[in-house]
């Protein structure tokens, strides 16, 4: 080794060589294959995606919305600020983020993941209305296609009222009712 | 190994560990602290729903991708004392202050924070966590003598390579995913229609209803070819300073019409001090120091 040319111990070898094994490596292959790397470290895994970034033209957006159905009353949407205000990137919240995640799952863990959101948003609605039984959560979804609807808007990006778009822009993701006898009233109202 | 292979393994040997200036790595590190605490600072009403049992978290039953449930969220009291460990590490690495220690414990509260809650770690996020794991690797400088006969401070330049290979190749490998499997280069209209939705600002709804459809497809390719484009860019000495005007303006861009975008853009741009001359990083270090009151952290190891 030519010293004046190279300053590295053995630790900076080796530092330097696994540094390039578990990432230099990983994102390249990752970045220039879109391929899981077998047997490799879960956490490693989720952390060497970072190149795939708004590779897709968007033909729909999804806007998510959530709705409660106390005892005796009927679907109400809920106010989003009461329960989830982080806005990561982009004109959406956290749970938006959560549910749009489950909403990309296939449907079985989709469903059980929505499920258990579901049940936080249950706790979360009675702490707040402790009047109120609820008897069950449902999430929508609203498309909004891209093109002549949406590419002029007069400022930032809303999400559309559900009381604004045509029933063909909405659909169910999952109903969750919370005890076996509310099932039934649940399904008169569905 | 035979001769003709030992001779670019040597030099590139000779590259990666060859002995820099360390400036150019605690300029980077200021920068990516600096644009991480001003990313933290941005959600002051939700660290409760973020940070703590307060907000929505799975269950381990039901993990998402990166899911590992060796952390809990934290109990709704112990948001304000982990904030402060956190940016208060960051605010220290700023001021030059225990530089190492506090490198060590924002490492560690990103990674809590990455492990934790994996539904809000975006890209930005997993280069902070790397970046500041490879700043906690970083060995120490040693005083030489340089080629010019003056004593200098120098470091291994191996950390310096992995932020350079790495930045490289995040921008290379996003635009090879938009050509394929993304429709980048088939279909003119993907930016157009990216800027409608979620993301847009008013500045992107102002271009929206503004711009010809041709400027958004101008823009397009301005940007998957700068993409493709940057390992030359950033490569090539000559190339270094359009490469880092290029990717200031698209980040710019990027900024103005994404919202919230604009803390990705400002980590990147500081990324890209990587590769600026660690001479030019002197003068303007210099410059700060005699003209800005208190500015002396970025010189502390220099000569």
């Amino acid at each position: 080794m030519d010293a004046a040319k190279r300053m590295a111990s053995w630790k900076d070898y080796t530092l330097c060589s696994l540094v390039a094994l578990l990432w230099i490596v990983p994102i390249i292959f990752h970045g220039l294959t879109d391929v899981k790397i077998p047997y490799f470290p879960r956490t490693l895994s989720h952390l060497i995606r970072i190149s795939k970034l708004f590779h897709q033209s968007q033909a729909v957006w999804s806007s998510f919305v959530y709705q409660v159905l106390p005892d005796g009353g009927v679907w109400t949407t809920l106010d989003l600020d009461d329960y989830s205000v982080l806005e990561p990137f982009g004109h959406r919240r956290r749970l938006d983020r959560i549910v749009e995640l489950t909403a990309s799952d296939n449907p079985q863990p989709g469903f059980v993941r929505r499920e258990v959101l579901a049940e936080w948003i249950r706790d979360r609605y009675q702490a707040l209305n402790p009047q109120d039984k609820l008897l069950a959560v449902r999430f929508l979804y609203i498309r909004s296609i891209s093109g002549s609807e949406i590419a002029t808007p007069a400022g930032y990006w809303r999400n559309p009222d559900l009381r604004s778009v045509t029933p063909d822009r909405v659909g169910l993701l999952s109903t969750h009712p919370f005890a076996p006898s509310s099932r039934v009233e649940v399904s008169k109202l569905l | 190994m035979t001769p003709s292979l030992a001779k670019p393994a040597t030099r590139f040997l000779d590259f990666v560990f060859e002995p820099v200036d360390p400036i150019r790595l605690d300029m980077l590190r200021w920068g990516l602290a600096f644009s991480y605490l001003l990313y933290l600072c941005l959600w002051p009403e939700s660290y409760r729903e973020w940070l703590s049992v307060e907000g929505f978290h799975y269950t381990r039953d039901v993990a998402v991708a990166g899911h590992s449930f060796y952390f809990s969220p934290l109990p709704v009291a112990a948001v304000p004392w982990f904030l402060t460990v956190f940016m208060g590490s960051l605010f220290s690495i700023i001021c030059g202050w225990q530089t190492r220690l506090m490198t060590w414990i924002c490492f560690a509260c990103t990674f809590y924070l990455y492990e934790m809650e994996p539904v809000t770690m975006f890209t930005l996020n997993k280069l902070y966590l790397v970046a500041f794991a490879i700043f906690c690797l970083v060995p120490g400088t040693q005083r030489v003598m340089t080629a010019g006969g003056v004593m200098a401070w120098r470091q291994s330049a191996w950390p310096l390579r992995i932020l350079q290979t790495t930045f490289i190749i995040h921008y290379f490998c996003a635009g090879v995913c938009k050509v394929w499997p993304g429709d980048w280069l088939t279909n003119p209209d993907v930016l157009w229609s990216q800027s409608q939705g979620l993301y847009a600002t008013d500045a992107a709804a102002f271009m929206l209803r503004h711009l010809p459809r041709w400027a958004w497809t101008v823009l397009q390719y301005f940007a998957l070819v700068f993409e493709l484009a940057v390992p030359f860019l950033f490569l090539w000495r000559r190339l270094v300073p359009l490469g880092i005007v290029l990717n200031l303006l698209l980040q710019l861009g990027i900024a103005l019409m994404m919202y919230k975008l604009i803390y990705f853009g400002m980590q990147i741009v500081f990324f890209s001090l990587a590769f600026v001359d660690a001479s030019t990083l002197r003068h303007i270090t210099g410059w700060l120091r005699r003209t800005v009151p208190g500015v002396r952290s970025w010189t502390l190891r220099t000569s």
